[in-house]
Parts: C-alpha cells; structure tokens; sequence
C-alpha cells in the first residue's frame, strides 16, 4: 500500500485536533492504516497546533522536511512557515483569513503581506488552493466550523485514500449532534471552493 | 471486537485494563495527562472496579500503587518523566523490596523538550533503581507491552518500568479490542517485616537477591520477540548495523523501508534494561560498526561496552540534545554512511532549499500567552504594580507565562517558588538588606510540593509575600480537578481540603483571601502585606488569589460579559497589550489606535482598572 503523508497546521483554538480525529475515524470506516502525532501542553496556550496523519502502512507519525504529499494550513502564515515540510509534488491548501499573533498585535512583529504568501508558496507547488475559509465558515453558520470547511478543500483533491462520503460519515460520529448540520454545510462549502480551484 | 482511533495514553490505559490492574494513581504532567482519564472512560463504558485517583503528588501515587501491589494486587502509577523525580525516594527502593502482584511504572518522555524543563531519560532512572524497563516505538505495543510488564513483575517479583515517548503518548493509531473484564483478586498483605520493613543489613541481601533477578531478566530479554530481536542471516557479516528501541525504532525501519536499505541489519531493543548481553554481543559480532540511535541519552550505548565498534552519541555521530526527528537521523544515517565508506540513504536533500526559504522570511514568532480573561494576568499585574522591584520567584504552570509580564524571575521545579523565595532572603538578609521577595505558585502546585517549604521557611523566619494563585483547577495539563474542589475525576465526591486552613496549619498567621480581578485591591493588600512582613513582629504573608479558571469554568469566571469600546482619549500608550499583555487588545496600524477583537475578548472587564488614560469604557 502507497503512503501518503498530510500535515495541518493552525493556531491553538482552531480546532485542528478535531479535524485530525475526523480524518482518523473516517480511515477507520474504510479500513485504511492511520497514525498520527500531534503536540499538547503549553504550546496550546496561544501557540502552532501541528499534527501529522500518515495513512498506509508505516510505523513513524513524524513527517520530516520535505516529505509531506498535502499540506492543510489553517492560517496563511503558517502554512509559508510549514513550508519546509513539502517538495514540488506536495499539494498546498490554505486558509487565507489571518490570526495575527500576539507579537504582532503589540507591533513587535510584521505579518507578511498576504499576496506574498500565496506567491512564495504558489511558487513553489504543484498544485495551490487558497480561500477565506473563515467567510465559509461564517455563511455555514459558525465561524468555529473553519476546519470543517478546510476538510471539504482537502477531500475535494483526492489526494488521501478516503472517500468523501467516509469523512462526512465520521464528521457524523465526531462532531457534536447540535452541529452536524451545520458541519456537513461547512464541509460541502469547503469542497465546492476547492473545486472552482480558486 | 470494538476499534478506536486511540491516543497512544488510550492504548496505554487499554493495555492496562486487559492485564487486569486494580489500582491506577497517577499526578498530571505532558505528556502522561490523559491515561488517567482513558481509564476511567474505559472502566466506565465495561463497569469495571477500577480503583482510580488523581494523587496529590507522583511521590504520593507511587507509594499508593506500591502498597497495593504488595497486598497482591496489579497497580500502575503515571506520571511524567520529571514526575518520576519527585517519586525517586520511593522508586530507589522499590525494586530491592519488590511486589507480589505486578507493579508497573509508567514515566513518559519528553524529547525536545515540548513541555518539560529537563530532556531527562527515564530508562536511566530506572538503571539506578535497577528496575526492568520497556521501551514501546508506537501506541499498539506499549499496549502490548504492559500486559509483559506485568507479568514480568509478578514473575520476578520487581516493579517493571514502562517508558513510553512523547511520540507515543500523544500518537494516534487504529486499535481494536474485545470487551474488557474486572480483575477480582482480593487484598491480601502477609506480614513480613523483614521484607517489607527491612533493615539496612536485609537491604544487602535484599539488593544480591535483585542482583540475581537481573541475571535471569536479561537472559529472558535476549530472547524477547518481538520486542528485542535481530535480523541478521546466519553466519553472515556486515559492514554496518544499526541498534535502536523505542520511538527512533519506528523512524529508522519507515527510511530503511523507503530507501531498500535491507542490506544494513538492524537490532531492535524494547526492553533494553536489563540489558539482553548475549542478543546484543551476537549483534556486534556480525557487525564491523554498529550505530546505536536511541532517545534521549546513552543506555544502550553504555551497555555495549565496546567503543572501538560502537558509533553514536559519545563518538559524536548523534546529537547529544533534541528530540530524534526523522530529518536528523536521515542526516546522522547519511553522515555515518558515509564515515563507513557505504553508500548513504540518498544524497540530495530537496527540503534544505525550503527551510532556508522558511527561515530567511523572519515570520512573526508565537509564543504562548495567558488566556484573555485569565485571572492570573490580573494578579501578576498588581504584584509588579504594588512592587515593581521585588525578586519574583515563581513555579510550574499556566502561570509560568507571568514571565512575559515580567513577574516570574525563577523556574526551577514544583515547590521552588516557596524554598527559593527563602533562599533568596537568606542571601540578602547576610548582607543586611532587606529584599522584597514575592512569590507565586497555583493552587495545584501549592498542595504538590509547597506546604514542606513553607514549614521551613515559617520555623527559619525567612520573610516573603507568597500569593497562592487559586483557579480551582490543574489548568496548564488539561484541566485535572483541584483537591479544593467537591469532585474528583470519576464523578465521585472527594472531601474538600481548605488552602486557608492549610496554611494556617503550617504556621501563617497573615492570610488573606482576594478576587484579582479587583485590581485595585490586589495592589492595595500586597502593599499591606509588605508591611507585614517588614515589621520586626511580622512574617510571611500569604495572599489566596482566589478566581475560577476562564476555560474550566466558563460560567462561574465570568459570569456576566462586560462589552467593553475604546474612546477618543486612546493614545495608543500600548499599555494595555504591551504591559498588561491582553492578547484581546491589538494596535490598529492605519488608525494609529488600540482596538479590541471581539473573539478573543473575554468580557473580564479587568481592563477597565489599568488604562492610564482612562479610555476604556463599558458598553451601556
């Protein structure tokens, strides 16, 4: 079986981890070898949520320079920072609404131009997906649904051995009942998004 | 058959329900917070009689498992690795003493360090307490592992470490499992007092005893498949091997798998301690070189005792600090290939190109803040504010971020906020000055570790102001209930223990007990407070800043949202997010202003107290 490597990067609070055990539940479903890392602890206070998902068989969760096949930033300039992590085949998603950090908001430090971001990273890629996912997220109901909408991009490139219907099915199992709908309106937003290739 | 796409502490607390433990105590700390958790989850959903309890501290949980595994129970005790330092007193003489059902240890390790002060290996620890370590690379066999453990452990009648990495603990894996059944053996303690309450000359015997143990563990270890094993061809030789265990195993067999590397033979060692000798020595022999990539010290390569054939950390190959990723082993791979005159794993390296870009961009860094709204921000703002030019000693948690605040001078372990702030009276007082010292500690941290050094510093009339930060709650490690608190981790009723009367018991009489999100009173008190203490008839002042965690308790922390606007006499001081550091205020560079952003405001209304200007408002 192929390995495919996936890395998501966000901003504590995003809900990456949520994302990540939807993926997983959703390999679960169709028998598919997952593992995956993710950091806790002090770095959650305000810091980058990094997890990696390896689906296939291998034994490592650490996804090291270079070696990521999907890229899912959550925020624009983490997703430059993660950049590292990809080669010239490696597919990037991003979320391109802004959480500016702490040191930026006291003016100790710039946050880079957006069009700057998309170009360093558009250079660099084969393929580049960048929406607001944060105004999807708003028009599915909630702004909290952004890495439901930041699913539906990634599944739309089939680029993970999951079918769409297994990640809604998991987003079904793990997100809270109140906001399923809700969820599977961000994910459909997210999908369509990506494939109007914007 | 049930399957789960389970953290590494789930299959951890699985693996610990199957092999029947009774008795789970365990003192939170990344990366071990969740196994406790996980097995109530699971003791819950199959109705298990788990006995489970949050202890007060790692030296008070493994005393606690200990006494009921000597009464013929299966217990396990978890902590984190510098957790294991606290429980080092016990965990020295456990092993000479040992059990009768089995004792398992589980100290998780934090290379990098993520969340840790130390980068400490716990099998080195468990080398000096000669207690049998297991090493898992991934969350399925530490699952497997412990079932081993234990029965190694009632076999040979030792407590036997598990020692699972950062990496495991917070790695997810598909698992299945069948339905999980209570372990029903009753207490049983035989008196033995010299056994159980040895003299110094049974410990010499006791220690031979142990001695002997080792010699049949390891003979056991050499032949441990599949956790210690080879795959060596019979009689033939190699340039080159590779030894390693633990989580660098896993990355080590995924590049050998990528690159077809099957010419370089590998030795894997999961339970390196005691170490399998004749597994390894059969090893050496096949091999010209063998490179030992093991995390985070030198277990195995001390072990090894040859340092014309061994390569690693003491001959410079693997680096001495960090945590083991697979860019650096690729890297040590390549470079020790290469010093053998073979072929390396490949020879271009596509990333370095990226992580120049990366890092040549200067991104704005994010380091970790208090939470908006967070009553410890409140707090250390009055302490600097009533004095500034105090020494600020402080301890482990949520509030060691009180150092972008300028109010955490030292950090060294849990309890040395207090033992510090009286060293540092001594060292002044010597020279007859009188410092102000104001220490801080949580309320957590405080029952952990504080009431000893607080004891000593009331007997030695040492003087400081100690503010005790009570948020009710264990935030930093993922929100673990505080002894103050009525429930405990199952739902049960606990019995309160009163901070207040605590430390009047050690001998306090100045205790006073504020809300900071009163800022002028805070400052007010410990202003009053260090009247106190300078006073020839005073002493040391106790301050309970007492307010309910933001994100533990939503409701009761702020129980009404204060909308807060910005007026026209804003002059973007910056004191607002520059000094008090919410990260809910932000400069707006096109208005030249401080704005708020309305996610992230908590509705404190704390900001209302420190503007200078005044230009902060409530919205009517």
């Amino acid at each position: 079986m192929n390995i495919t490597r996936l890395i998501i990067v966000a901003v504590g609070g995003q809900g990456n981890l949520l994302a990540s055990k939807v993926l997983g539940e959703a390999a679960l479903i169709s028998d598919v070898p997952v593992h995956m890392s993710e950091i806790h602890g002090m770095a959650q206070r305000g810091g980058i949520v990094e997890s990696s998902i390896v689906f296939g068989d291998a034994e490592s969760t650490i996804i090291s320079n270079g070696e990521a096949d999907i890229l899912l930033g959550f925020e624009p300039s983490e997703t430059l920072r993660a950049m590292n992590r990809c080669n010239k085949n490696t597919k990037v998603i991003t979320n391109l609404a802004p959480v500016p950090s702490f040191m930026v908001a006291i003016g100790k430090d710039v946050y880079p131009e957006i069009e700057e971001i998309k170009n360093l990273i558009k250079q660099r890629t084969k393929k580049f997906i960048a929406f607001d996912a944060l105004k999807l997220a708003k028009e599915a109901g909630n702004p909290m649904t952004i890495n439901i909408v930041l699913l539906g991009a990634l599944m739309q490139t089939q680029t993970l051995m999951l079918s769409k219907e297994s990640v809604q099915q998991a987003i079904k199992i793990r997100t809270k009942k109140a906001f399923i709908d809700m969820n599977l309106r961000a994910f459909d937003l997210g999908f369509k998004t990506a494939e109007m290739g914007s | 058959m049930k399957q789960e796409f389970l953290l590494g502490n789930g299959a951890i607390a699985l693996g610990l329900l199957e092999a029947g433990c009774q008795i789970m105590t365990s003192y939170p700390g990344t990366p071990s917070s969740e196994i406790l958790p996980e097995v109530v989850r699971f003791s819950r959903a199959y109705n298990l009689n788990t006995k489970i309890e949050w202890s007060v501290n790692e030296k008070v949980a493994f005393d606690n498992a200990f006494a009921a595994a000597i009464s013929g129970k299966r217990a396990a005790c978890c902590m984190k690795m510098v957790g294991l330092n606290v429980a080092a007193d016990s965990f020295m003489s456990s092993a000479y003493i040992g059990n009768i059902g089995g004792l398992v240890i589980i100290s998780c390790d934090d290379p990098g360090p993520h969340s840790s002060q130390t980068e400490q290996d716990s099998r080195l620890m468990a080398r000096l307490a000669k207690v049998p370590v297991f090493d898992p690379a991934n969350p399925e066999e530490a699952r497997k592992m412990i079932k081993k453990a234990f029965d190694l452990s009632e076999e040979f009648q030792v407590p036997v470490l598990l020692r699972p990495g950062i990496r495991v603990c917070h790695a997810r894996q598909n698992i299945k499992y069948n339905d999980l059944k209570s372990n029903f053996t009753k207490a049983d303690f035989k008196r033995e007092p010299s056994r159980w309450a040895s003299t110094p000359k049974f410990r010499f015997f006791q220690h031979k005893e142990l001695n002997a143990k080792h010699v049949k563990i390891s003979e056991k270890f050499n032949r441990l498949r599949p956790y210690n094993m080879h795959n060596l061809q019979n009689n033939k030789s190699y340039p080159f091997g590779i030894i390693t265990g633990g989580v660098p195993s896993s990355v080590v067999k995924d590049l050998f798998e990528e690159y077809k590397r099957f010419d370089i033979p590998i030795l894997k060692l999961g339970a390196p301690y005691p170490f399998p000798e004749k597994l390894a020595l059969e090893f050496i022999n096949a091999c010209n070189k063998v490179l030992v990539i093991e995390e985070t010290d030198t277990v195995i390569e001390y072990m090894l005792r040859d340092r014309y054939k061994t390569l690693g950390r003491l001959s410079g190959h693997v680096p001495m600090e960090g945590e083991l990723v697979p860019e650096k082993i690729k890297k040590v791979l390549n470079k020790t290939l290469f010093d053998c005159k073979l072929n390396p794993l490949s020879d271009n390296d596509s990333s370095l190109e990226a992580l120049e870009l990366v890092q040549s961009l200067e991104l704005p860094l994010r380091k970790p803040t208090l939470c908006p709204g967070c009553p410890h921000r409140a707090s250390f703002y009055s302490i600097r504010k009533a004095l500034p030019k105090a020494i600020f000693p402080s301890d482990i948690g949520c509030y060691t971020l009180g150092s972008n605040l300028g109010v955490v001078d030292t950090v060294l372990d849990m309890g040395a906020g207090i033992t510090m702030a009286s060293g540092f009276w001594n060292a002044y007082t010597q020279d007859g000055i009188k410092k102000s010292i104001v220490a801080t500690m949580g309320d957590s941290t405080f029952f952990h570790s504080g009431t000893t050094g607080l004891i000593n510093a009331v007997y030695n009339n040492s003087r400081f102001i100690l503010v005790i930060l009570d948020n009710h709650i264990t935030a930093m490690t993922g929100m673990q209930p505080a002894i103050t608190q009525q429930n405990r981790v199952h739902g049960k009723k606990g019995n309160p223990i009163s901070l207040e009367t605590i430390i009047k018991g050690c001998g306090v009489e100045y205790i006073k007990v504020l809300d900071p999100y009163d800022t002028k009173n805070m400052i007010k008190e410990i202003k009053k407070a260090s009247d106190y203490v300078n006073d020839p008839n005073g002493g040391i002042a106790v301050i309970i800043s007492r307010h309910p965690c933001v994100i533990g308790f939503k409701n009761k922390a702020i129980n009404k949202k204060i909308e807060i606007k910005i007026t026209e006499d804003c002059d973007d001081c910056g004191f607002c997010h520059l000094r008090f550091e919410c990260p809910a205020m932000y400069q707006d560079k096109e208005n030249e202003k401080t704005e708020i952003n309305p996610v992230l405001c908590a509705g404190c209304g704390v900001c209302l107290q420190i503007c200078p200007k005044d230009a902060i408002k409530k919205v009517k």
